[in-house]
């Protein structure tokens, strides 16, 4: 069974620019992170992934979360860093204290993000901001090496949707996808998750 | 005036600030001694110096004691940069008067989001003023944030869900306390910041008051309006949050 090649992620710390108790509470000082993420995300290899630190955020509002990781991560959406990925590692304490604005306003941008507790154990992720139940549930039994044939057949539902959900998941950067020629000479897309061989 | 809370002088700082601007110095009859020593430690009459003109001479408070840790100063915020200061130094204040941290996060939203809309929308000529003020025998502690720009039911009435919805002040604000309402509507992600302010205020089971404009609005509890209704002409938005402390 194919596989998804092993990735690699470059841990940032968070935030770059202030103290990390520096309340984080207004755009210039989100668009400031921002570009600094930007330009590791920009930076890395394609299919490498950018671990953002934000374990020691103490203080940071809406309109921070919106102006830094709503913009961040609309721009991946978008494609603007084609095959490259950023992920938050946070606990799951601090992701709904500290943190908390930052699903907030994702999901205000209807965007989601993977977050690790600790990036040397990635395989235990989840996901914050907006993600409808059927993309979850999809995401949750994606396997590396996965056809939309394989994974339609496995969540029982037609090709046509399941084409649909992994489309969006690999939008938001919540799934890896490639292009694989099988031995007969067809091409298919193949999925994996982002963290898989982590 | 027998009281002052934190709300009532940004107020009151940012009507100064707007009738010096038009009238030039304005006299002012004191409350009586120690309200006036309250917002002489508040350095409340530092902004304004020879810009008002005092019924009763007050030199004599300098000598008065102040409350510890300049708690609850009176701060002007002109741009991003007095934010970030200001609210680290609110942040740090409170959390060594031993405000637990989750209380301390809910004051952080609610004056960085605030403040943020006074620099970001209000075109406040004065900037804003801020101040916080704990009282530990209630169990309580006050925010507040006042701008003199051009208020909250000017900055959105002519967005897009205002129309057929919202005719008077009070019914705007109510409106921009809804999410992604925002002067800027064409920007996405934009209109959640009095949003957060306001469902950090009522989870923290706490009360807001707005008024801006000819609006008053009241919040309190799990998206209880206590009062919404047309009041004196604020010119500019005045914000006051309450919370208990434990």
């Amino acid at each position: 069974m194919p596989t998804a090649s092993r990735a690699t992620m470059k841990v940032v710390e968070f935030p770059q620019t202030r103290e990390a108790d520096t309340p984080l509470g207004n755009r210039q000082l989100g668009e400031e992170e921002r570009t600094l993420l930007e330009q590791e995300v920009a930076k890395a290899e394609p299919g490498g992934i950018v671990g953002i630190d934000a374990r020691r955020v103490e203080f940071l509002n809406y309109t921070f979360a919106d102006e830094c990781f709503g913009k961040l991560f609309s721009r991946m959406h978008a494609g603007e860093f084609g095959e490259r990925f950023a992920v938050l590692v946070a606990n799951k304490s601090r992701l709904e204290e500290e943190l908390k604005d930052v699903s907030v306003a994702l999901a205000a941008r209807k965007l989601a993000v993977l977050c690790v507790d600790d990036p040397l154990h990635a395989q235990d992720w989840r996901v914050i901001g907006e993600l409808p139940k059927s993309l979850e549930d999809t995401l949750n039994v994606v396997e590396a090496g996965d056809t939309n044939e394989a994974l339609a057949g496995r969540l029982g539902i037609n090709l046509t949707t399941c084409n649909n959900r992994t489309d969006r998941l690999v939008k938001l950067r919540l799934l890896r996808r490639t292009l694989h020629q099988g031995e007969l000479g067809y091409k298919q897309y193949e999925f994996a998750p982002v963290l898989a061989s982590f | 005036m027998g009281f002052v809370t934190p709300g009532g002088f940004v107020g009151l700082a940012c009507i100064l600030e707007e009738w010096t601007s038009k009238y030039g110095v304005v006299p002012v009859v004191l409350p009586n001694e120690d309200v006036t020593a309250y917002m002489h430690r508040m350095d409340f009459f530092d902004y304004f110096k020879d810009r008002l003109r005092l019924d009763r001479d007050i030199s004599h408070l300098q000598f008065r004691g102040r409350h510890r840790a300049s708690l609850s100063e009176l701060r002007t915020v002109r741009d991003d940069d007095d934010v970030t200061e200001v609210t680290k130094q609110f942040c740090g204040t409170l959390s060594d008067r031993g405000v637990p941290k989750e209380k301390v996060r809910r004051c952080f939203a609610v004056i960085s989001e605030t403040l943020d809309h006074a620099v970001d929308h209000a075109r406040s000529a004065c900037g804003a003023y801020t101040a916080i003020q704990p009282w530990p025998s209630l169990n309580k502690v006050a925010v507040a944030v006042s701008d003199a720009g051009v208020g909250i039911p000017r900055t959105i009435s002519a967005h897009p869900d205002a129309r057929g919805v919202a005719f008077e002040d009070h019914e705007l604000i109510t409106l921009a306390a809804n999410h992604l309402v925002s002067s800027r509507h064409d920007e996405e992600g934009r209109g959640g910041g009095l949003t957060s302010a306001l469902q950090n205020v009522r989870s923290g089971s706490g009360s807001m008051v707005i008024w801006s404009g000819r609006g008053w609005v009241e919040f309190a509890g799990m998206g209880i309006i206590t009062a919404s209704e047309l009041a004196p002409t604020f010119a500019g938005t005045c914000a006051e949050a309450v919370f208990p402390i434990s």
